[in-house]
């Protein structure tokens, strides 16, 4: 968790639409950071601060559905909210599939914009908790050995002790052994709530050679 | 040949020919004062004779020089010889005049031979006995006693005597008469010696007639001859001479029968001769008594009986032939002249007188009488290669070379004359025609196609005018016309410029051309296109011709296309337009945005207790800033929208080219397309209209950036150059980075509706191809060496920039 204040990041090859709008969100009371393209963005941001992207959609070199693809690859994919001149329909929609805040035009009311922004924000710090969250999860998940996180993958489906000492060759004893490291290293009190959390931390979703297989 | 001209000037005659009296060629130059008669009795004798005229001293100095030597050359032994040589005398005694003819021919011989004897001093004496009038018998003492009393102091050296008479009076009185003085005879006849004892020291020629060969010739000139009628005397001698003919005659006797006419008195003989029929001819032995015993001329019966003569009379003796006779194998005498001379020198020179042998008649001469060959009408064709012809009348040429050859040349010169008039004229005829034909062409076309001609006496200020051409300024015909009155007509915003081309032709020897309006006396406004050309002398303008034409339908259908093709022009650029429009709506929204957030941010900022008032200012700026940037796209929009004249005016091509890069920054931005703009700064302005130039620019640029839609995004460039090209014009390209156009296509990418597009209508690069036309300049396309297309086109630079 970040003790930053979250910054509102302008990127937009028009210099004096950049100033404009970097001054009224500054009025507005935002952190305000201004780009002249894409790239330079990319290159120049704190990868790690929280705030939000208000784009141009229209750019020369990299646009900004250029951008929104190239951020959402980073560790820090800030919301991005879009600023047209004149919005056409398959931008737009491509610009919401790929998980836009919002698709204003450049003379949208301020009122329009700031809530925007406010809510882009706020979905950052969602996002950015939720990501906090995750990470501490993992932590805990990572304490597993490999065979314990073996006997999990197994325990989540819903196999029998019995089942997986087959499955693995081993005595169910050892299974039963297994399973209280597991709770005990998780802090878990039951099975249910062993796999709320390890459906959570996406553990099998993002490693999912784990699985066994012939299933 | 003038008698005068010839008595003025000293003649030299050249002399050569046949000559018949020595049956050999003479050839002689003769230092003559020429008389015409002397020189046509040459002619007539049948030698040629060439004449010099030798008009001036230098000449006849020359030809005397010439002669001189020549003569020296021929006789330089002689001279002194014939001084130095003894002095001979020489006594000729002639005979009787009956036979006159034949006796004067030989004395000419022979005082011819004799006086031109070289290397002899002699003095020659005649005398004239006539022994037949005055008979031996009774004079001959007296003649005897006369002759030695005139000859005692210049005795002869030697004594011709001529014809028979002489000779037997001198043998008579030889012992009396010169006694040892040698003595040569001659026409003689030969029974009067023939057989006769001789005293020596006396040689001489006789006379024999040819019978056989005049025979020879008459069968060889009328071969169809049946009869030969024979005329001769009663005297001694022609019996004498019948009884050798008959001999003679005998010997044709196979194919000719022969009647003799020789005991009738002169008239019966003509009578009968006149009636003789065709298939026979006339012999003639010469006539010295007829048969009534009358005296008569051997010479003059000759001439008599050719004239009488129904057939040709062949005779034997040459003086006969002078009289009409045709011909026959004739005695000389004038050659037996020449020849007794010699016998007679040799004699002089102390030689023994030859001895008599019989004459050879065979040596007498073929003549024929060519006069008397064409009043007989006999044939010239049969007459032998031996035969000489004479008396042929001289041809009309021969008579009058020199009048013919004048005439002759007078007519020629006439007919070239005649000839070359008629040819100039029948020329003249064709030009006149010509000329009138091609006024008459000229004047259908100048009426066909409206023209009226005119030409203007400059110094005189006097115009004549076709009545089309009248009509075209509204000028009555047959009024005076002047400049002043031509230009009174033209249409008072035209005059100037009217008078400025007129006034230029004038003073740069040139032509004008132009066309302006007229106004006519109703109001009505009309266009002329005049032409005119100034003819000048000594350098100063005579006159002006020209033609005039009413081209206001041109003019109009000029207005109605030009309308036309701004119409379409137009259509292109809205067209243009609507495919950039989202593009423009972008760059108009991106100022009016700007301003919008600017204002809010001031109203935030005067909310404030102390508000920042430079950042208040500066909002302000920025706010004017972007509203004449909405303002600049704005009208950048609706310059290219609104219907437009073509305007030509110098633009500064940097400046043009921004202003569309920025139009189509915004559709690039969109599409991903890097637009450069390369306009170095020192080019020449150019002559254009700021909004089509515009229109093409952003054409090319639109056109460019469609061809990008398939390539990569980082490779889409689109480029404007533009360069220098030569001294007059600028080149300005549009290439972009795309596929090319196809080789197939390349050549109908002008063509109109052709495109490649899907949403083209094909009228943008037809539409920029005619403005660029319009201004002077080409448009093409091409394909770049390293992949894509570029659009070329040219400019002609402003008069002003390429002046200075």
């Amino acid at each position: 968790m970040s003790v930053t204040t979250p910054t509102v990041h302008i990127v937009d090859d028009d210099a004096s639409f950049l100033a404009a709008a970097s001054r009224l969100l500054r009025a507005s009371g935002f952190a305000v950071k201004t780009f002249s393209s894409a790239s330079d963005f990319l290159a120049q941001r704190d990868t790690d601060a929280p705030g939000c992207v208000v784009a141009d959609l229209r750019m020369p070199e990299m646009n900004g559905l250029d951008l929104q693809s190239a951020l959402a690859r980073t560790r820090n994919p800030l919301p991005i909210l879009f600023l047209t001149g004149q919005g056409d329909i398959p931008s737009s929609v491509r610009a919401m599939r790929g998980g836009a805040e919002d698709f204003l035009e450049k003379s949208a009311p301020k009122e329009k914009l700031v809530d925007a922004v406010k809510r882009a924000l706020a979905r950052d710090e969602r996002q950015r908790e939720e990501r906090a969250r995750q990470r501490e999860l993992r932590a805990r998940f990572d304490a597993l050995s490999e065979r314990e996180l073996e006997v999990l993958g197994h325990v989540v489906q819903g196999r029998l002790n019995k089942q997986i000492a087959d499955d693995l060759g081993i005595h169910e004893r050892t299974v039963k052994l297994h399973r209280t490291a597991i709770t005990t290293k998780l802090g878990v009190p039951s099975v249910a709530e062993l796999t709320r959390l390890t459906l959570d931390a996406g553990i099998f979703t993002a490693s999912a050679s784990t699985f066994p297989k012939g299933q | 040949m003038a008698p005068d001209a010839l008595s003025e000037t000293k003649v030299f005659v050249h002399v050569s020919g046949d000559c018949r009296r020595c049956n050999r060629l003479e050839a002689a130059v003769l230092p003559i004062c020429a008389e015409q008669e002397f020189l046509a009795e040459l002619k007539r004798e049948g030698y040629t004779c060439d004449m010099l005229i030798l008009s001036n001293r230098i000449q006849r100095l020359t030809f005397f020089g010439v002669f001189c030597v020549a003569w020296f050359n021929a006789y330089a032994g002689r001279p002194v010889e014939a001084l130095s040589a003894p002095k001979k005398t020489v006594l000729v005694l002639y005979g009787d005049p009956l036979s006159a003819p034949a006796d004067r021919m030989t004395e000419q011989g022979l005082t011819v031979a004799l006086s031109s004897a070289h290397g002899w001093n002699l003095e020659v004496f005649s005398e004239y006995l006539d022994l037949m009038r005055f008979p031996a018998a009774q004079y001959g003492d007296d003649i005897v006693r006369f002759l030695r009393a005139r000859h005692e102091t210049r005795k002869p050296d030697v004594l011709i005597t001529l014809a028979n008479t002489t000779l037997q009076f001198v043998l008579d009185h030889r012992d009396d008469l010169f006694p040892g003085v040698p003595i040569v005879f001659a026409n003689v006849d030969h029974r009067e010696v023939e057989g006769k004892e001789m005293p020596p020291n006396i040689t001489g020629l006789w006379m024999a007639w040819d019978y056989q060969r005049t025979l020879e010739l008459a069968l060889q000139l009328q071969s169809k001859t049946r009869e030969v009628v024979c005329v001769s005397g009663t005297g001694v001698e022609e019996q004498a001479w019948n009884k050798e003919a008959r001999k003679v005659l005998e010997r044709f006797a196979s194919q000719v029968r022969t009647r003799w006419l020789d005991k009738l008195p002169l008239q019966a003989v003509l009578d009968e001769v006149a009636e003789l029929p065709p298939d026979s001819v006339v012999l003639y032995i010469p006539m010295q008594r007829d048969g009534a015993g009358q005296s008569v001329s051997p010479f003059e019966v000759a001439r008599q009986l050719a004239e009488a003569s129904r057939v040709p009379v062949y005779g034997l003796s040459l003086p006969q032939l002078q009289q009409g006779i045709i011909g026959g194998a004739l005695l000389d005498f004038s050659e037996i002249g020449h020849k007794t001379a010699a016998l007679a020198f040799r004699v002089l020179a102390g030689e023994r007188p030859p001895t008599l042998s019989p004459p050879d008649p065979s040596t007498n001469p073929l003549l024929i009488n060519w006069r008397a060959l064409k009043k007989w009408h006999v044939s010239e064709s049969r007459i032998p290669a031996e035969a000489t012809v004479l008396y042929r009348d001289p041809s009309l040429w021969e008579k009058h070379p020199r009048l013919i050859l004048a005439t002759a040349a007078v007519v020629g010169l006439q007919s070239v004359l005649i000839v070359g008039l008629i040819l100039q004229r029948s020329r003249r005829k064709r030009a006149e025609e010509s000329l009138r034909d091609s006024e008459d062409r000229m004047s259908l076309a100048a009426e066909a196609a409206n023209l009226g001609m005119w030409v203007w006496d400059v110094v005189k200020d006097e115009i004549w005018m076709t009545d089309k051409g009248r009509a075209l300024f509204g000028i009555a015909p047959d009024t005076r016309l002047d400049y002043a009155a031509l230009v009174a007509r033209v249409h008072p915003e035209d005059r100037a410029a009217r008078d400025a081309a007129i006034r230029r032709a004038l003073e740069t020897h040139g032509e004008y051309a132009m066309e302006h309006r007229v106004v006519l006396s109703d109001g009505q406004v009309r266009w002329i296109a005049g032409r005119g050309r100034a003819d000048f002398g000594d350098g100063k303008p005579l006159r002006m011709r020209g033609v005039s034409r009413d081209c206001t339908a041109q003019k109009q259908a000029d207005q109605e296309t030009l309308l036309l093709r701004q119409e379409i022009a137009h259509v292109g650029r809205v067209s243009m337009m609507g495919q950039l429009a989202s593009a423009l709506a972008h760059e108009i929204n991106q100022p009016l945005g700007a301003i919008l957030r600017n204002t809010e941010a001031a109203e935030l900022f005067t909310e404030n207790e102390s508000p920042d008032l430079d950042e208040i200012r500066a909002i302000l700026a920025d706010i004017r800033k972007d509203d004449q940037r909405a303002g600049s796209v704005i009208d950048r929009m609706r310059a290219l929208l609104k219907r437009h004249d073509l305007e030509t005016r110098p633009l500064d091509l940097g400046e043009l080219v921004g202003d569309v890069a920025s139009l189509a920054r915004a559709d690039a931005a969109a599409r991903q397309v890097k637009l450069d703009v390369d306009v170095p700064g020192g080019l020449p302005l150019v002559r254009g209209d700021r909004v089509h130039l515009q229109q093409v620019l952003l054409n090319l640029i639109l056109n460019g950036m469609d061809a990008l839609n398939e390539v990569s995004r980082q490779e889409r460039h689109v480029s404007v150059t533009a360069r220098l090209d030569g001294a007059q014009t600028v080149e300005i390209a549009v290439s972009d980075t795309g596929h090319g156009i196809p080789a197939d296509k390349l050549a109908h990418v002008f063509d109109p509706f052709f495109t490649t597009k899907p949403n083209g209508i094909g009228m943008g690069l037809p539409i920029s191809r005619t403005i660029i036309e319009a201004h002077g300049g080409r448009l093409w396309a091409e394909n770049n060496n390293g992949g894509g297309a570029a659009f070329r086109f040219t400019l002609p630079i402003a008069e002003e920039a390429a002046a200075g």
